[in-house]
């Protein structure tokens, strides 16, 4: 048996890519390889059968590091992110490994599978949650929406469903009123528990994204779990989509993604000193700072996207008592407002979606078109 | 077309900065990040961004005090048309600080006030460009450790095989 040990230390979301190219290797090519890994998020593979430890100063290991070029041609050819380490291990080991599972490769072990997820262990309370993010790293702004169109979305859905908001307390993730907070509090394999439970994730394109693929869905669930993903324009949605995923984006929707994602990296600098504020890298067209792909999108866009899927899952309002339970774990936001007592008539109306919609109209009755969601239905 | 470039740095406040008022109540400004605010002349960018959103806080603390102190005042029409002044006041002060909020996060910037008795007493500012301890994100640091590792009795470093390096270590 031929010994591999595939290396990759890029982000978790570029790993759950790397699960789905060592479960197709064994799958294409049974009994002919042992395969290790060395990646930045080892809980990626725990419970992996397809993972043997094998050590690098062992002679007959082959030791190869992991890329994916491929993303070089996915404005170019109809290609998907999974293919992107098949495709590069296809050329380095001459091998014809095909995808045959259209998402990653998570495993959870019984005892997870059958542990109360982490929202019942919080507040005692067994409810559908779905899991939000609501921002994202630093290397590419590009991909974050404001959050004030997150709480947009939160808010519309008060009473009917339950966010949990995740998000390393080392990246940008503002607090999101009315939603669990988890922000900081959850490692891969909490996440991974977080989302087994999870009747849906809402989130921009991100390693949330490819866990809702990856990760199998409870007994009795949907095949697929519900995800909707802002995207904008930055990749092609043949690279990111999933089935069963709304991916709201808008290719061919503006000169900029005309032709396929730009590929660029943030909106604004952010004066970190990162070569991802030169300009070869930085948005062409900025809105208010905010990407106009991105701007483009509606929190009623999403709110649309996400109502036919909570119908599907029969996701009813929640009981009285199910909110008396949950009411006391949701964000508040400590400020001076909190105690001044019953509303008053406002000065002026401040409608932080007003703007926006404003924009939108303006720039729809010219030369843009709403931004398209791709709902890849099996 | 050509990028877009924002940048903030090297420019004064866009706010007057409280502190320079005649009228200024120390007690009502909070600290940033559990520290004294920056000095009202920085033009560093986020030492900037720190000060409007202190600017902010500062005057939603000081019509905090104006509607309790409205608030205090027997019932009578005139206290309610008063408090509703004062709560419109806040409004318009919240609507401020939301701007400040919706300018700033694209660039990364959240500011979370810690309230008590109604009142910021603190803002917890974290920044798209450094990391918590105020190191740039692209900086390169290093972390030591001191490991004793005491010597096999009898041996010395001439004898052993490995190259060692480090502080009080002066040899190849």
């Amino acid at each position: 048996m031929q010994k591999l040990i595939l290396i990759n230390y890029q982000s978790p979301g570029d790993v759950v890519m790397l699960t789905a190219a060592v479960r197709d290797l064994h799958h294409c090519y049974p009994k002919q390889f042992l395969t290790d890994v060395r990646t930045g998020s080892p809980e990626l593979w725990e419970n992996n059968p397809h993972v043997t430890p094998l050590e690098v100063n062992d002679p007959d290991v082959q030791v190869l590091e992991c890329h994916y070029p491929l993303v070089g041609c996915s404005n170019q050819r109809p290609v998907h992110f999974l293919n992107g380490f098949i495709e590069y291990l296809n050329d380095q080991l001459s091998l014809q490994i095909k995808l045959t599972r259209f998402a990653g490769d998570i495993h959870l072990s019984t005892a997870e599978k059958r542990a109360p997820s982490p929202v019942e262990q919080i507040t005692g309370v067994n409810v559908p949650y779905w899991v939000i993010v609501a921002g994202g790293k630093f290397d590419y702004t590009i991909k974050w929406w404001h959050f004030r169109r997150w709480q947009a979305v939160v808010d519309q859905f008060r009473d009917k469903m339950l966010f949990v908001q995740v998000g390393s307390s080392h990246h940008y993730h503002p607090a999101l009123k009315g939603v669990l907070d988890l922000r900081g509090q959850t490692s891969l394999r909490d996440l991974i528990r977080l989302i087994y439970h999870a009747q849906g994730v809402l989130c921009p394109v991100t390693l949330l994204m490819h866990l809702a693929a990856a990760i199998e869905t409870t007994p009795g669930g949907p095949e697929t779990r519900p995800c909707v993903v802002v995207a904008g324009g930055r990749e092609p949605a043949s690279w990111e989509a999933y089935p069963g995923h709304e991916f709201i984006h808008t290719i061919g929707q503006l000169p900029c993604c005309a032709a396929g994602g730009c590929w660029r990296s943030r909106s604004v600098p952010l004066g970190d000193g990162d070569e991802k504020d030169e300009s070869p890298n930085l948005c062409l067209d900025v809105v208010e700072n905010l990407p106009r792909c991105m701007h483009l999108i509606t929190p009623e866009l999403v709110v649309r996207s996400i109502t036919p899927l909570l119908k599907k899952r029969r996701t009813g309002r929640r009981t009285r008592a199910a909110c008396a339970a949950i009411n006391p774990f949701l964000f508040r936001r400590a400020e001076v407002g909190a105690v001044l007592g019953p509303p008053v008539p406002k000065p002026e109306t401040f409608d932080p979606l007003l703007s926006q919609r404003q924009e939108t109209n303006h720039k729809t009755k010219g030369k843009h078109h709403a931004p398209r969601t791709i709902s890849n239905k099996r | 077309m050509t990028p877009t470039r924002h940048s903030f740095d090297n420019q004064p406040a866009r706010v007057e900065d409280p502190r320079r008022r005649i009228d200024f109540l120390p007690q009502y400004y909070p600290q940033a990040n559990g520290q004294e605010a920056p000095p009202i002349e920085s033009v560093e960018q986020n030492a900037r961004i720190t000060l409007e959103f202190l600017a902010a806080y500062y005057d939603l603390n000081c019509e905090y005090v104006r509607l309790l102190e409205v608030r205090n005042a027997p019932a009578s029409q005139q206290r309610s048309e008063a408090e509703k002044k004062s709560l419109q006041a806040v409004e318009r002060l919240l609507i401020v600080r939301d701007r400040l909020e919706d300018q700033y996060a694209p660039f990364g910037v959240i500011a979370d006030p810690v309230v008590r008795d109604g009142f910021t007493v603190n803002v917890r500012l974290s920044f798209g460009n450094v990391d918590a301890a105020g190191r740039r994100r692209t900086d390169w640091y290093t972390i030591t450790a001191f490991v004793p590792i005491p010597l096999p009795k009898g041996a010395k470093f001439e004898d052993l095989p490995m190259r060692i390096e480090g502080p009080g270590i002066n040899r190849e």
